[in-house]
Protein backbone atom coordinates (compact mmCIF):
# COMPACT_ATOMS: atom_id res chain seq x y z
CA UNK A 1 0.00 0.00 0.00
CA UNK A 2 1.60 3.03 -0.93
CA UNK A 3 1.25 6.32 1.42
CA UNK A 4 0.90 9.77 0.48
CA UNK A 5 2.35 10.63 3.71
CA UNK A 6 4.98 13.24 2.17
CA UNK A 7 2.17 15.06 0.40
CA UNK A 8 1.23 17.21 3.40
CA UNK A 9 4.45 19.04 3.22
CA UNK A 10 5.14 19.03 -0.30
CA UNK A 11 1.78 20.99 -1.34
CA UNK A 12 3.69 24.37 0.17
CA UNK A 13 7.19 23.39 -1.27
CA UNK A 14 7.45 25.36 -4.66
CA UNK A 15 10.18 24.15 -6.65
CA UNK A 16 13.12 26.75 -8.10
CA UNK A 17 11.97 27.81 -11.32
CA UNK A 18 13.64 25.94 -14.63
CA UNK A 19 17.49 27.06 -16.00
CA UNK A 20 16.20 29.21 -19.62
CA UNK A 21 17.19 28.53 -22.68
CA UNK A 22 18.00 29.40 -26.25
CA UNK A 23 14.30 29.29 -27.44
CA UNK A 24 13.12 32.19 -24.97
CA UNK A 25 10.43 34.94 -26.80
CA UNK A 26 12.04 38.63 -27.05
CA UNK A 27 8.11 39.61 -25.99
CA UNK A 28 6.50 38.39 -22.88
CA UNK A 29 3.35 40.33 -21.92
CA UNK A 30 -0.44 40.08 -22.98
CA UNK A 31 -2.65 42.35 -22.14
CA UNK A 32 -6.78 42.36 -22.34
CA UNK A 33 -7.66 46.12 -22.04
CA UNK A 34 -11.99 45.41 -21.49
CA UNK A 35 -13.78 48.89 -21.16
CA UNK A 36 -15.98 48.63 -18.20
CA UNK A 37 -20.11 48.36 -18.44
CA UNK A 38 -22.59 49.93 -16.59
CA UNK A 39 -24.66 46.80 -17.51
CA UNK A 40 -23.72 44.81 -14.37
CA UNK A 41 -24.33 41.29 -16.05
CA UNK A 42 -21.92 42.28 -19.56
CA UNK A 43 -19.68 43.72 -16.87
CA UNK A 44 -19.89 39.86 -14.96
CA UNK A 45 -19.41 38.01 -18.14
CA UNK A 46 -16.71 40.01 -19.65
CA UNK A 47 -14.77 39.57 -16.13
CA UNK A 48 -15.42 36.43 -16.01
CA UNK A 49 -14.05 35.31 -19.42
CA UNK A 50 -10.84 37.41 -19.74
CA UNK A 51 -10.11 36.11 -15.61
CA UNK A 52 -10.43 32.33 -17.69
CA UNK A 53 -8.76 33.52 -20.71
CA UNK A 54 -5.96 34.98 -18.24
CA UNK A 55 -5.60 31.38 -16.14
CA UNK A 56 -6.06 29.15 -19.59
CA UNK A 57 -3.12 31.35 -21.68
CA UNK A 58 -1.05 31.89 -18.47
CA UNK A 59 -0.69 28.06 -18.20
CA UNK A 60 -1.02 26.94 -22.11
CA UNK A 61 2.37 29.11 -22.80
CA UNK A 62 4.29 29.11 -19.82
CA UNK A 63 3.70 25.64 -17.96
CA UNK A 64 3.14 23.53 -20.82
CA UNK A 65 6.70 22.47 -21.10
CA UNK A 66 6.32 20.79 -24.58
CA UNK A 67 6.23 23.74 -26.21
CA UNK A 68 9.76 24.66 -25.54
CA UNK A 69 9.37 28.07 -24.57
CA UNK A 70 11.17 27.56 -21.60
CA UNK A 71 9.52 31.35 -20.60
CA UNK A 72 8.69 30.01 -16.87
CA UNK A 73 7.78 33.58 -14.75
CA UNK A 74 8.00 35.47 -17.84
CA UNK A 75 5.50 36.05 -19.99
CA UNK A 76 2.62 37.42 -18.06
CA UNK A 77 -0.54 37.79 -18.89
CA UNK A 78 -2.90 40.48 -17.19
CA UNK A 79 -6.25 41.77 -17.89
CA UNK A 80 -6.94 45.41 -17.18
CA UNK A 81 -10.60 47.13 -17.07
CA UNK A 82 -10.67 50.76 -18.63
CA UNK A 83 -13.05 53.16 -17.94
CA UNK A 84 -12.74 54.55 -21.72
CA UNK A 85 -11.56 52.64 -25.20
CA UNK A 86 -8.25 53.31 -25.41
CA UNK A 87 -6.75 54.83 -28.71
CA UNK A 88 -4.49 53.27 -31.45
CA UNK A 89 -1.90 55.71 -30.55
CA UNK A 90 -1.99 54.40 -26.74
CA UNK A 91 -2.08 51.03 -27.67
CA UNK A 92 1.13 51.32 -29.70
CA UNK A 93 2.74 53.07 -26.90
CA UNK A 94 1.31 50.41 -24.61
CA UNK A 95 3.00 47.61 -26.91
CA UNK A 96 6.31 49.24 -27.19
CA UNK A 97 6.71 50.26 -23.35
CA UNK A 98 5.60 46.88 -22.34
CA UNK A 99 7.55 44.38 -24.51
CA UNK A 100 4.22 43.32 -25.47
CA UNK A 101 3.43 39.60 -27.99
CA UNK A 102 -0.12 41.37 -28.61
CA UNK A 103 -2.20 43.58 -26.51
CA UNK A 104 -6.61 42.42 -27.06
CA UNK A 105 -8.30 45.89 -26.39
CA UNK A 106 -12.69 45.80 -26.94
CA UNK A 107 -15.54 46.08 -24.78
CA UNK A 108 -18.41 43.78 -24.00
CA UNK A 109 -22.24 43.72 -26.21
CA UNK A 110 -25.05 42.53 -25.46
CA UNK A 111 -26.37 40.51 -29.08
CA UNK A 112 -30.02 39.24 -28.72
CA UNK A 113 -29.06 35.70 -27.20
CA UNK A 114 -25.56 36.09 -26.00
CA UNK A 115 -22.85 38.57 -24.85
CA UNK A 116 -20.14 38.87 -27.01
CA UNK A 117 -16.48 40.90 -27.24
CA UNK A 118 -15.46 43.12 -29.66
CA UNK A 119 -12.12 44.68 -31.02
CA UNK A 120 -8.93 44.38 -31.33
CA UNK A 121 -5.78 42.33 -31.77
CA UNK A 122 -2.96 44.66 -31.89
CA UNK A 123 0.51 42.36 -33.02
CA UNK A 124 2.65 45.61 -34.01
CA UNK A 125 5.72 45.31 -36.12
CA UNK A 126 6.16 41.28 -35.50
CA UNK A 127 6.69 41.19 -39.47
CA UNK A 128 4.81 38.22 -39.83
CA UNK A 129 2.17 37.13 -42.15
CA UNK A 130 -1.09 39.01 -40.22
CA UNK A 131 -1.42 42.80 -40.40
CA UNK A 132 -0.56 44.69 -37.87
CA UNK A 133 -3.69 44.94 -35.84
CA UNK A 134 -6.96 42.30 -36.45
CA UNK A 135 -10.30 42.90 -35.49
CA UNK A 136 -12.32 40.30 -33.18
CA UNK A 137 -15.83 39.96 -32.28
CA UNK A 138 -16.67 36.62 -30.81
CA UNK A 139 -19.17 34.66 -28.25
CA UNK A 140 -18.48 35.29 -24.57
CA UNK A 141 -21.29 33.04 -23.16
CA UNK A 142 -20.23 30.45 -20.38
CA UNK A 143 -21.08 27.39 -22.93
CA UNK A 144 -18.52 28.71 -25.14
CA UNK A 145 -15.83 30.09 -22.86
CA UNK A 146 -13.54 27.18 -24.76
CA UNK A 147 -14.10 28.32 -28.50
CA UNK A 148 -14.03 32.07 -27.48
CA UNK A 149 -10.52 31.91 -25.49
CA UNK A 150 -9.26 29.55 -28.54
CA UNK A 151 -9.23 32.50 -31.05
CA UNK A 152 -7.04 34.85 -28.63
CA UNK A 153 -4.26 31.77 -27.70
CA UNK A 154 -4.31 31.12 -32.01
CA UNK A 155 -3.14 34.55 -32.59
CA UNK A 156 -0.69 34.45 -29.40
CA UNK A 157 0.86 31.04 -30.52
CA UNK A 158 1.35 32.94 -34.11
CA UNK A 159 2.97 35.80 -32.70
CA UNK A 160 5.47 33.85 -30.88
CA UNK A 161 6.28 31.59 -33.93
CA UNK A 162 7.50 34.82 -35.24
CA UNK A 163 9.42 36.02 -32.43
CA UNK A 164 12.71 36.42 -33.47
CA UNK A 165 14.58 33.98 -30.43
CA UNK A 166 12.02 31.32 -31.02
CA UNK A 167 14.33 28.28 -32.38
CA UNK A 168 12.93 26.38 -35.28
CA UNK A 169 11.59 23.23 -33.82
CA UNK A 170 9.61 25.62 -31.85
CA UNK A 171 8.21 27.17 -34.53
CA UNK A 172 6.88 24.55 -35.73
CA UNK A 173 5.39 23.30 -32.74
CA UNK A 174 4.07 26.67 -32.18
CA UNK A 175 2.78 26.90 -35.60
CA UNK A 176 1.46 23.36 -35.06
CA UNK A 177 -0.68 24.07 -32.05
CA UNK A 178 -1.72 26.97 -33.45
CA UNK A 179 -3.14 25.19 -36.79
CA UNK A 180 -5.04 22.54 -34.11
CA UNK A 181 -6.49 25.58 -32.27
CA UNK A 182 -7.55 27.03 -35.17
CA UNK A 183 -9.10 24.11 -37.08
CA UNK A 184 -11.64 24.08 -33.90
CA UNK A 185 -12.37 27.75 -34.17
CA UNK A 186 -16.27 28.51 -35.93
CA UNK A 187 -15.96 30.25 -39.07
CA UNK A 188 -18.14 33.00 -37.34
CA UNK A 189 -15.27 33.87 -35.46
CA UNK A 190 -14.36 37.80 -36.75
CA UNK A 191 -10.82 37.20 -38.81
CA UNK A 192 -10.35 33.31 -38.06
CA UNK A 193 -10.60 33.00 -41.35
CA UNK A 194 -7.00 35.52 -42.36
CA UNK A 195 -5.38 33.84 -39.06
CA UNK A 196 -5.67 30.43 -40.29
CA UNK A 197 -4.38 31.58 -43.82
CA UNK A 198 -1.16 32.97 -41.96
CA UNK A 199 -0.58 29.74 -39.88
CA UNK A 200 -1.15 27.39 -43.02
CA UNK A 201 1.23 29.71 -45.37
CA UNK A 202 4.32 29.84 -42.10
CA UNK A 203 3.46 25.65 -41.41
CA UNK A 204 4.42 25.29 -45.56
CA UNK A 205 7.10 27.91 -45.73
CA UNK A 206 9.35 27.00 -42.40
CA UNK A 207 7.97 23.53 -41.25
CA UNK A 208 7.71 21.73 -44.65
CA UNK A 209 10.27 19.51 -45.74
CA UNK A 210 7.25 16.93 -46.52
CA UNK A 211 7.66 13.65 -48.25
CA UNK A 212 5.12 13.11 -51.18
CA UNK B 1 -19.14 -2.82 -14.02
CA UNK B 2 -16.61 -4.28 -11.32
CA UNK B 3 -14.74 -1.66 -10.41
CA UNK B 4 -11.70 -1.17 -7.89
CA UNK B 5 -11.38 2.47 -7.41
CA UNK B 6 -11.20 3.40 -4.02
CA UNK B 7 -11.55 6.96 -2.73
CA UNK B 8 -9.79 8.83 0.14
CA UNK B 9 -10.04 12.35 1.30
CA UNK B 10 -6.91 13.54 2.43
CA UNK B 11 -7.32 15.05 6.14
CA UNK B 12 -4.91 15.52 8.52
CA UNK B 13 -5.23 11.78 10.03
CA UNK B 14 -5.16 10.37 6.28
CA UNK B 15 -2.58 7.93 7.33
CA UNK B 16 -5.33 6.15 9.70
CA UNK B 17 -8.04 5.93 6.94
CA UNK B 18 -5.64 4.43 4.29
CA UNK B 19 -4.30 2.15 7.02
CA UNK B 20 -7.99 0.79 7.47
CA UNK B 21 -8.98 0.84 3.55
CA UNK B 22 -5.64 -1.69 3.00
CA UNK B 23 -6.04 -3.58 6.02
CA UNK B 24 -9.73 -4.58 5.40
CA UNK B 25 -10.81 -3.98 1.81
CA UNK B 26 -7.62 -4.02 -0.39
CA UNK B 27 -5.93 -7.10 -1.15
CA UNK B 28 -2.21 -7.26 -1.76
CA UNK B 29 -1.14 -6.75 -5.69
CA UNK B 30 2.42 -7.30 -5.85
CA UNK B 31 2.60 -7.62 -9.72
CA UNK B 32 0.68 -4.73 -10.59
CA UNK B 33 1.02 -1.09 -8.89
CA UNK B 34 -1.69 1.47 -7.96
CA UNK B 35 -2.68 4.26 -9.74
CA UNK B 36 -2.98 7.14 -7.77
CA UNK B 37 -4.28 10.78 -8.46
CA UNK B 38 -4.81 13.31 -6.54
CA UNK B 39 -7.83 16.15 -6.60
CA UNK B 40 -7.32 19.30 -5.16
CA UNK B 41 -9.70 21.64 -4.58
CA UNK B 42 -11.01 23.95 -7.10
CA UNK B 43 -10.39 27.45 -6.82
CA UNK B 44 -13.51 29.74 -6.41
CA UNK B 45 -14.87 32.72 -4.62
CA UNK B 46 -17.71 30.61 -2.79
CA UNK B 47 -18.16 26.85 -1.71
CA UNK B 48 -18.42 26.04 -5.47
CA UNK B 49 -15.02 24.81 -5.80
CA UNK B 50 -15.53 22.06 -3.16
CA UNK B 51 -18.64 20.76 -4.89
CA UNK B 52 -17.13 20.58 -8.35
CA UNK B 53 -14.11 18.80 -6.49
CA UNK B 54 -16.34 16.53 -5.24
CA UNK B 55 -18.62 16.16 -8.37
CA UNK B 56 -16.03 15.42 -10.43
CA UNK B 57 -14.26 13.13 -8.02
CA UNK B 58 -17.33 11.03 -8.24
CA UNK B 59 -17.03 11.38 -12.32
CA UNK B 60 -13.87 9.79 -12.14
CA UNK B 61 -13.89 7.17 -9.62
CA UNK B 62 -17.22 5.72 -11.88
CA UNK B 63 -14.72 5.55 -14.97
CA UNK B 64 -12.40 3.14 -12.53
CA UNK B 65 -12.54 -0.59 -13.03
CA UNK B 66 -10.65 -3.64 -11.88
CA UNK B 67 -11.16 -6.26 -14.57
CA UNK B 68 -13.04 -6.20 -18.05
CA UNK B 69 -16.56 -6.42 -17.85
CA UNK B 70 -18.93 -8.45 -18.15
CA UNK B 71 -16.35 -11.17 -19.78
CA UNK B 72 -12.50 -11.64 -18.66
CA UNK B 73 -11.24 -14.00 -20.81
CA UNK B 74 -7.72 -13.33 -20.61
CA UNK B 75 -8.47 -12.87 -16.49
CA UNK B 76 -7.01 -10.06 -16.66
CA UNK B 77 -6.49 -7.49 -13.61
CA UNK B 78 -5.83 -3.65 -13.41
CA UNK B 79 -4.77 -3.51 -10.35
CA UNK B 80 -6.52 -1.00 -8.05
CA UNK B 81 -7.34 3.29 -8.62
CA UNK B 82 -7.13 5.26 -5.92
CA UNK B 83 -8.80 9.22 -5.51
CA UNK B 84 -7.55 11.29 -3.17
CA UNK B 85 -9.12 14.78 -2.85
CA UNK B 86 -8.39 17.46 -0.75
CA UNK B 87 -10.19 20.39 0.79
CA UNK B 88 -7.58 22.89 0.39
CA UNK B 89 -6.68 24.47 -2.96
CA UNK B 90 -3.17 24.34 -4.01
CA UNK B 91 -0.90 27.41 -3.22
CA UNK B 92 -0.41 29.85 -5.99
CA UNK B 93 1.10 29.22 -8.61
CA UNK B 94 -0.77 26.08 -8.75
CA UNK B 95 0.72 24.89 -11.89
CA UNK B 96 4.56 25.62 -9.83
CA UNK B 97 2.72 23.72 -6.82
CA UNK B 98 1.46 20.73 -8.56
CA UNK B 99 4.64 20.07 -10.17
CA UNK B 100 6.09 20.52 -6.74
CA UNK B 101 4.03 18.14 -5.19
CA UNK B 102 3.85 14.85 -8.07
CA UNK B 103 7.73 15.50 -7.97
CA UNK B 104 7.91 15.45 -4.42
CA UNK B 105 5.55 12.46 -4.34
CA UNK B 106 6.50 9.13 -6.12
CA UNK B 107 3.53 7.29 -4.44
CA UNK B 108 1.49 9.85 -7.32
CA UNK B 109 1.01 9.57 -10.77
CA UNK B 110 -1.39 12.17 -11.57
CA UNK B 111 -2.35 15.90 -10.20
CA UNK B 112 -6.45 17.59 -11.39
CA UNK B 113 -6.95 21.02 -10.14
CA UNK B 114 -8.58 24.03 -11.23
CA UNK B 115 -11.35 26.59 -10.90
CA UNK B 116 -15.11 27.13 -10.97
CA UNK B 117 -17.28 30.44 -11.62
CA UNK B 118 -21.04 29.75 -11.17
CA UNK B 119 -22.39 31.77 -14.27
CA UNK B 120 -26.13 31.27 -15.11
CA UNK B 121 -27.65 28.14 -14.84
CA UNK B 122 -24.16 26.14 -14.76
CA UNK B 123 -21.12 26.14 -13.22
CA UNK B 124 -17.94 26.75 -15.92
CA UNK B 125 -14.79 24.98 -15.14
CA UNK B 126 -11.47 25.14 -15.94
CA UNK B 127 -9.15 22.20 -15.09
CA UNK B 128 -5.87 20.89 -15.69
CA UNK B 129 -3.83 17.84 -15.72
CA UNK B 130 0.05 17.08 -14.87
CA UNK B 131 0.78 13.40 -15.22
CA UNK B 132 3.93 11.68 -14.24
CA UNK B 133 5.67 11.00 -17.59
CA UNK B 134 5.76 6.97 -18.04
CA UNK B 135 9.36 7.23 -18.68
CA UNK B 136 9.75 8.17 -14.96
CA UNK B 137 11.49 5.95 -12.68
CA UNK B 138 8.82 6.06 -9.81
CA UNK B 139 5.76 5.85 -12.95
CA UNK B 140 3.37 2.57 -13.01
CA UNK B 141 5.71 -0.37 -14.10
CA UNK B 142 4.75 -1.31 -17.94
CA UNK B 143 2.78 1.66 -18.58
CA UNK B 144 5.83 2.66 -20.94
CA UNK B 145 5.21 1.53 -24.39
CA UNK B 146 8.45 0.01 -25.01
CA UNK B 147 9.31 -2.11 -28.51
CA UNK B 148 12.23 -4.05 -28.67
CA UNK B 149 14.21 -6.27 -31.41
CA UNK B 150 17.85 -7.89 -30.41
CA UNK B 151 18.92 -5.36 -28.25
CA UNK B 152 17.76 -2.60 -29.50
CA UNK B 153 14.31 -1.04 -27.43
CA UNK B 154 12.57 2.21 -28.74
CA UNK B 155 9.94 3.85 -26.01
CA UNK B 156 7.23 6.27 -26.41
CA UNK B 157 5.28 8.22 -23.59
CA UNK B 158 2.60 10.85 -23.68
CA UNK B 159 2.33 13.91 -26.05
CA UNK B 160 2.60 16.35 -22.86
CA UNK B 161 2.74 15.90 -19.29
CA UNK B 162 0.47 19.01 -18.62
CA UNK B 163 -3.36 18.60 -20.62
CA UNK B 164 -5.40 21.99 -20.46
CA UNK B 165 -8.90 20.47 -20.36
CA UNK B 166 -11.97 22.42 -21.67
CA UNK B 167 -13.71 24.95 -20.12
CA UNK B 168 -16.77 22.93 -19.44
CA UNK B 169 -20.02 23.71 -18.12
CA UNK B 170 -21.59 21.81 -15.27
CA UNK B 171 -25.28 21.56 -14.54
CA UNK B 172 -25.28 23.53 -11.13
CA UNK B 173 -27.83 21.59 -9.50
CA UNK B 174 -25.90 18.98 -10.20
CA UNK B 175 -22.77 19.94 -8.45
CA UNK B 176 -24.76 21.66 -5.62
CA UNK B 177 -25.62 18.36 -4.66
CA UNK B 178 -22.30 17.04 -4.00
CA UNK B 179 -20.59 19.08 -1.33
CA UNK B 180 -18.52 15.87 -0.28
CA UNK B 181 -18.29 12.40 -1.82
CA UNK B 182 -18.02 11.52 1.77
CA UNK B 183 -21.28 13.33 2.44
CA UNK B 184 -23.09 10.48 -0.17
CA UNK B 185 -25.82 9.00 1.93
CA UNK B 186 -25.37 4.89 1.46
CA UNK B 187 -28.76 3.19 0.45
CA UNK B 188 -29.44 -0.18 0.76
CA UNK B 189 -31.08 -0.51 -2.76
CA UNK B 190 -30.76 1.45 -5.93
CA UNK B 191 -32.19 5.14 -4.95
CA UNK B 192 -31.78 8.60 -5.44
CA UNK B 193 -32.32 9.32 -1.94
CA UNK B 194 -32.52 7.64 1.29
CA UNK B 195 -31.63 8.49 5.15
CA UNK B 196 -29.16 6.12 5.18
CA UNK B 197 -25.58 6.70 7.14
CA UNK B 198 -23.05 9.09 5.54
CA UNK B 199 -19.85 7.30 3.49
CA UNK B 200 -17.37 9.06 5.29
CA UNK B 201 -14.22 9.81 4.21
CA UNK B 202 -12.92 6.25 2.32
CA UNK B 203 -14.82 4.16 0.53
CA UNK B 204 -14.10 1.41 -2.06
CA UNK B 205 -16.21 1.03 -5.24
CA UNK B 206 -17.26 -2.62 -5.72
CA UNK B 207 -19.66 -1.72 -8.88
CA UNK B 208 -21.10 0.46 -11.22
CA UNK B 209 -24.58 0.24 -12.79
CA UNK B 210 -25.95 3.12 -14.51
CA UNK B 211 -26.35 5.97 -12.20
CA UNK B 212 -25.48 3.79 -8.98
CA UNK B 213 -22.40 2.92 -7.42
CA UNK B 214 -21.81 0.18 -4.58
CA UNK B 215 -19.28 0.71 -2.41
CA UNK B 216 -18.22 -0.69 0.70
CA UNK B 217 -16.15 1.10 3.78
CA UNK B 218 -13.09 0.68 5.58
CA UNK B 219 -16.18 0.13 8.09
CA UNK B 220 -17.84 -3.12 6.08
CA UNK B 221 -20.92 -1.02 5.76
CA UNK B 222 -22.16 -1.54 2.02
CA UNK B 223 -24.77 0.27 0.06
CA UNK B 224 -25.71 1.96 -3.23
CA UNK B 225 -25.07 6.03 -3.85
CA UNK B 226 -26.65 7.73 -6.53
CA UNK B 227 -24.25 9.96 -8.67
CA UNK B 228 -26.02 11.66 -12.18
CA UNK B 229 -24.57 12.69 -14.97
CA UNK B 230 -22.25 15.70 -14.92
CA UNK B 231 -23.64 17.98 -17.42
CA UNK B 232 -25.87 18.47 -20.62
CA UNK B 233 -23.43 17.53 -22.85
CA UNK B 234 -19.95 15.10 -22.60
CA UNK B 235 -17.04 16.98 -20.66
CA UNK B 236 -13.43 15.49 -21.38
CA UNK B 237 -12.36 16.52 -17.95
CA UNK B 238 -13.92 13.00 -16.00
CA UNK B 239 -13.61 10.77 -19.57
CA UNK B 240 -9.81 11.96 -20.42
CA UNK B 241 -8.77 11.27 -16.86
CA UNK B 242 -10.34 8.32 -16.71
CA UNK B 243 -9.03 7.50 -19.98
CA UNK B 244 -5.18 8.49 -18.85
CA UNK B 245 -5.66 6.39 -15.21
CA UNK B 246 -6.24 3.26 -17.57
CA UNK B 247 -3.67 3.70 -20.24
CA UNK B 248 -1.27 3.92 -16.60
CA UNK B 249 -3.11 0.66 -15.47
CA UNK B 250 -2.65 -1.24 -18.96
CA UNK B 251 -6.31 -1.05 -19.07
CA UNK B 252 -6.00 -0.62 -22.59
CA UNK B 253 -9.71 -1.61 -23.75
CA UNK B 254 -11.07 1.09 -21.15
CA UNK B 255 -8.46 3.49 -22.27
CA UNK B 256 -9.72 3.52 -25.88
CA UNK B 257 -13.08 4.00 -24.94
CA UNK B 258 -12.58 6.70 -23.23
CA UNK B 259 -10.23 8.50 -25.46
CA UNK B 260 -12.62 8.05 -27.61
CA UNK B 261 -15.14 9.58 -25.84
CA UNK B 262 -12.94 13.01 -25.85
CA UNK B 263 -12.35 13.07 -29.36
CA UNK B 264 -15.83 12.83 -30.16
CA UNK B 265 -16.50 15.47 -27.75
CA UNK B 266 -17.68 18.70 -29.66
CA UNK B 267 -16.82 21.14 -27.08
CA UNK B 268 -13.82 19.85 -25.57
CA UNK B 269 -10.29 21.76 -25.78
CA UNK B 270 -8.76 21.46 -29.41
CA UNK B 271 -4.98 19.92 -28.36
CA UNK B 272 -6.90 17.24 -25.61
CA UNK B 273 -8.35 16.06 -28.82
CA UNK B 274 -5.88 15.39 -30.77
CA UNK B 275 -4.04 13.82 -27.71
CA UNK B 276 -7.10 12.06 -27.09
CA UNK B 277 -7.58 10.52 -30.79
CA UNK B 278 -3.77 9.78 -31.00
CA UNK B 279 -3.85 7.90 -27.47
CA UNK B 280 -6.68 5.86 -28.54
CA UNK B 281 -4.70 5.01 -31.62
CA UNK B 282 -1.93 3.95 -29.40
CA UNK B 283 -4.28 2.23 -27.11
CA UNK B 284 -5.44 -0.02 -29.78
CA UNK B 285 -1.96 -0.33 -31.08
CA UNK B 286 -0.86 -1.49 -27.75
CA UNK B 287 -3.84 -4.27 -27.28
CA UNK B 288 -2.44 -5.54 -30.89
CA UNK B 289 -5.74 -4.15 -32.89
CA UNK B 290 -5.61 -2.69 -35.95
CA UNK B 291 -4.98 0.87 -35.48
CA UNK B 292 -3.56 1.90 -39.01
CA UNK B 293 -6.50 3.10 -40.85
CA UNK B 294 -6.83 5.58 -37.53
CA UNK B 295 -3.47 6.42 -37.33
CA UNK B 296 -3.30 7.42 -41.48
CA UNK B 297 -6.82 9.52 -40.56
CA UNK B 298 -4.62 11.81 -37.70
CA UNK B 299 -1.27 12.17 -39.61
CA UNK B 300 -3.74 13.32 -42.57
CA UNK B 301 -5.85 15.88 -40.25
CA UNK B 302 -2.51 16.72 -38.85
CA UNK B 303 0.64 15.90 -40.82
CA UNK B 304 2.59 18.03 -38.26
CA UNK B 305 2.01 15.95 -35.27
CA UNK B 306 5.45 14.50 -34.50
CA UNK B 307 3.31 12.44 -31.56
CA UNK B 308 1.40 10.71 -34.66
CA UNK B 309 4.54 10.19 -36.45
CA UNK B 310 5.53 8.25 -33.59
CA UNK B 311 2.80 6.75 -32.78
CA UNK B 312 2.47 5.14 -36.45
CA UNK B 313 6.42 4.04 -36.33
CA UNK B 314 5.40 2.31 -33.07
CA UNK B 315 2.09 0.52 -34.23
CA UNK B 316 4.15 -0.18 -37.37
CA UNK B 317 7.19 -1.98 -35.06
CA UNK B 318 5.27 -3.76 -33.33
CA UNK B 319 3.65 -4.89 -35.87
CA UNK B 320 6.70 -5.70 -37.90
CA UNK B 321 5.65 -4.31 -41.02
CA UNK B 322 8.12 -3.61 -43.47
CA UNK B 323 6.66 -1.97 -45.87
CA UNK B 324 5.11 0.45 -43.57
CA UNK B 325 7.90 0.81 -41.96
CA UNK B 326 10.11 1.41 -44.67
CA UNK B 327 7.81 4.70 -45.63
CA UNK B 328 7.81 5.99 -41.95
CA UNK B 329 11.39 5.91 -41.82
CA UNK B 330 12.10 7.94 -45.01
CA UNK B 331 9.21 10.13 -42.94
CA UNK B 332 11.25 10.38 -40.18
CA UNK B 333 14.18 11.78 -42.02
CA UNK B 334 11.97 14.56 -43.81
CA UNK B 335 10.41 15.79 -40.35
CA UNK B 336 13.63 15.54 -38.45
CA UNK B 337 13.24 19.54 -37.82
CA UNK B 338 10.59 18.88 -36.13
CA UNK B 339 11.88 17.35 -33.63
CA UNK B 340 13.73 19.09 -30.82
CA UNK B 341 17.35 19.30 -31.19
CA UNK B 342 17.99 17.62 -28.22
CA UNK B 343 15.22 14.83 -28.25
CA UNK B 344 17.16 11.12 -28.80
CA UNK B 345 13.75 9.68 -30.05
CA UNK B 346 14.69 9.93 -33.94
CA UNK B 347 17.76 8.39 -33.31
CA UNK B 348 16.87 5.50 -31.31
CA UNK B 349 14.22 5.14 -33.77
CA UNK B 350 16.43 4.93 -36.63
CA UNK B 351 18.59 2.52 -34.80
CA UNK B 352 15.31 -0.04 -34.28
CA UNK B 353 14.21 0.58 -37.60
CA UNK B 354 18.35 -0.75 -38.81
CA UNK B 355 17.47 -3.60 -36.76
CA UNK B 356 14.34 -4.51 -38.70
CA UNK B 357 17.10 -3.75 -42.28
CA UNK B 358 15.00 -0.86 -42.60
CA UNK B 359 17.37 2.15 -43.48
Amino acid sequence: MRLPSRLIGAIAALAAGPAYGQALPTRFNIDLLYVTSSDRALEEHVRQWAATLNEKLQISLVWDTSLGLNAQNRILVSPAPQPVSPSPAIIEQRWRNRGAIQIVSGHGKRLPQVSAFEGNIYLGGLHGSLPVAIPIKQDINGGSFEGSSNFILVVTLYALSVDAAVKPATRCKLLQRAAVFGASLPASVTSAPLVKSAIRSDLASRCARRPG
Amino acid sequence: MRAAARMIRRPRWLLAALAMAAGSEVPAQPALPDVTIYMARFESSSAIGENVTATLNLGLWRTLRKTPWPANPKHLDFGNGLVIWSNETLPAPASRSAAATLRENPDLDMILWGSASPYGPDVIVQSYLLVRPLEDAHAPRGALWTVRRGDRALSLGLPRALYVLGTVPLRRDVVNRFRSPSALRLCATRQRDCAGPQVGPAMRALEHSGPWTQLITPERRQGWVYVPELGDQPSEIVAFTGALIAYYRGDFDQAERLFGRVADTQAANALVKEDAATLRAASLAREGKAANSLIDALRGADPYSTYALQVALMDGLQKGDAQRLRALSAELRAKADLFDEGDDWPRQARGILAAFGIP
